[in-house]
């Protein structure tokens, strides 16, 4: 069920950030993929279903988009290394163990670390392995942009927000 | 959180990964340089997306099937090259025979069909052998049957339409006249089965020796001067009034080119 609520999830941020985003404003980032598997592993924790769906999921959007082959699952491991380090040296609790805006902040701002991790990631999958790809200066200039972080930050925040309401609703479900 | 399972899967996953997306760039690249020189120029930036890549596998499928495709065409020309030489074989020796046929026809004032003995029976009933030309080609019973060099090797005993029965010279229901070469002895000649021919009708003082040529004289049906056999032994005896003498045909019948004199 909680695959099932992550593909629908993805599918929604996909969506969202491809269509509906570019269609009704002029944002243009086109970081929904990379964004939808921070908050995969931010909201759900380090399990086997989360780095094996998490790899299925970004071959399927490596695919769908013509992305450098392995660039995004590269990149997606190393954001769950990090995240893995993050959480040895600080005890954070996932938005599915508790939802409320205490875990909220840290999740948040860890998942921006594992996203700017991730995205440099890739950045240097292509750059390594490819031979092509966009200049270093150029790379942390997009970074650094803060429309840019802003932007990301917000998908973030609602992607980790709408993984905590799918489990709280799950809850009340068995609640009742 | 089970740290170290975690830990252990992820690192499984993250090691497939590596060689996957290692063989897959050094696959591609070794077999993109060795095979498709001109793909790699043309999609050095693009070859790496998958797209790119999925497009570079359907490619090399097809240069396989464009091997495969290239193979059975060269089979077919290999094929047609053999059956052409083949062609040009049976022309050849078809045009060698007609070569010889029109020398033969010349040299016997007479006009010859080229054909070619198909099957060759040796019974104990007789000797005989068939040939692919009937009446349909003119050939009548009696006709001369003789090898590509002039030999007499039998003659016509009966015709369909299309092929025809050679009596053999072994064949003891053969006769010819025969007359020593450059001499004066002449003689009948008929069939021994395995022990080849003899020679009959030679008195004892008739001149004649092993080694000498018999040739038809043309007192019979047979034109004249056709070449039969060679004397292999003369049995003189005084008490007797002919001489035994046992001659060799000068040719060995076989499947091959023959020629009727009409």
């Amino acid at each position: 069920m909680k695959i099932l609520t992550a593909i629908i999830i993805w599918i929604g941020v996909l969506l969202f950030d491809g269509v509906l985003l570019p269609a009704t404003s002029n944002i243009l980032i086109g970081m929904g993929s990379i964004v939808f598997l921070v908050a995969l592993v931010v909201s759900q924790g380090l399990h086997r279903w989360v780095v094996s769906l998490g790899v299925a999921l970004a071959l399927t959007t490596e695919i769908i988009f013509g992305l450098y082959l392995g660039t995004l699952v590269g990149a997606w491991l190393v954001a769950l290394w990090v995240w893995y380090g993050i959480n040895r040296f600080l005890s954070l609790k996932s938005v599915v163990e508790d939802s409320s805006l205490v875990t909220l902040l840290p999740s948040l701002i860890s998942g921006l670390l594992v996203l700017f991790a991730m995205l440099f990631a890739q950045w240097g999958l292509v750059r390594i392995f490819y031979e092509s790809s966009i200049s270093l200066s150029v790379f942390s200039n997009l970074l650094t942009s803060p429309r840019i972080i802003i932007i990301v930050a917000v998908e973030l925040l609602i992607v980790i927000a709408l993984f905590g309401l799918a489990r709280n609703t799950k809850k009340e479900h068995a609640y009742l | 959180m089970r740290n170290e399972g975690i830990v252990k899967f992820l690192s499984i996953v993250s090691f497939i990964f590596v060689v996957l997306i290692l063989c897959n760039i050094l696959f591609l690249r070794v077999v993109r340089k060795q095979y498709l020189p001109d793909v790699a120029i043309k999609t050095t930036s693009s070859i790496f997306n998958v797209s790119g890549q999925i497009n570079e596998w359907a490619r090399y499928f097809g240069k396989w099937k464009e091997l495969a495709r290239e193979n059975m065409s060269l089979r077919d020309i290999t094929s047609q090259y053999i059956s052409t030489e083949a062609t040009i074989e049976s022309l050849k020796s078809e045009n060698d025979m007609l070569r010889k046929s029109a020398g033969l026809a010349t040299h016997l004032r007479r006009q010859v069909i080229s054909g070619g003995i198909f099957n060759v029976s040796f019974e104990p009933s007789g000797y005989f052998a068939l040939i692919n030309k009937g009446s349909s080609d003119g050939v009548i019973v009696g006709q001369a049957v003789i090898s590509p060099d002039g030999v007499l090797v039998g003659k016509i005993v009966s015709v369909s339409e299309s092929s025809s029965k050679i009596i053999i010279l072994n064949n003891p229901e053969f006769s010819v006249t025969v007359k020593v070469l450059d001499g004066d002895t002449s003689g009948i000649l008929r069939g021994a089965l395995n022990n080849g021919m003899v020679l009959d009708l030679v008195t004892q003082g008739d001149k004649i020796k092993e080694g000498d040529i018999l040739i038809t004289t043309g007192d019979d049906l047979l034109p004249p001067g056709l070449v039969v056999g060679v004397v292999r032994h003369v049995e003189d005896n005084d008490t007797q009034l002919f001489k035994k003498i046992g001659v060799d045909p000068k040719v060995s019948v076989k499947q091959g080119a023959v020629m009727i004199i009409k």
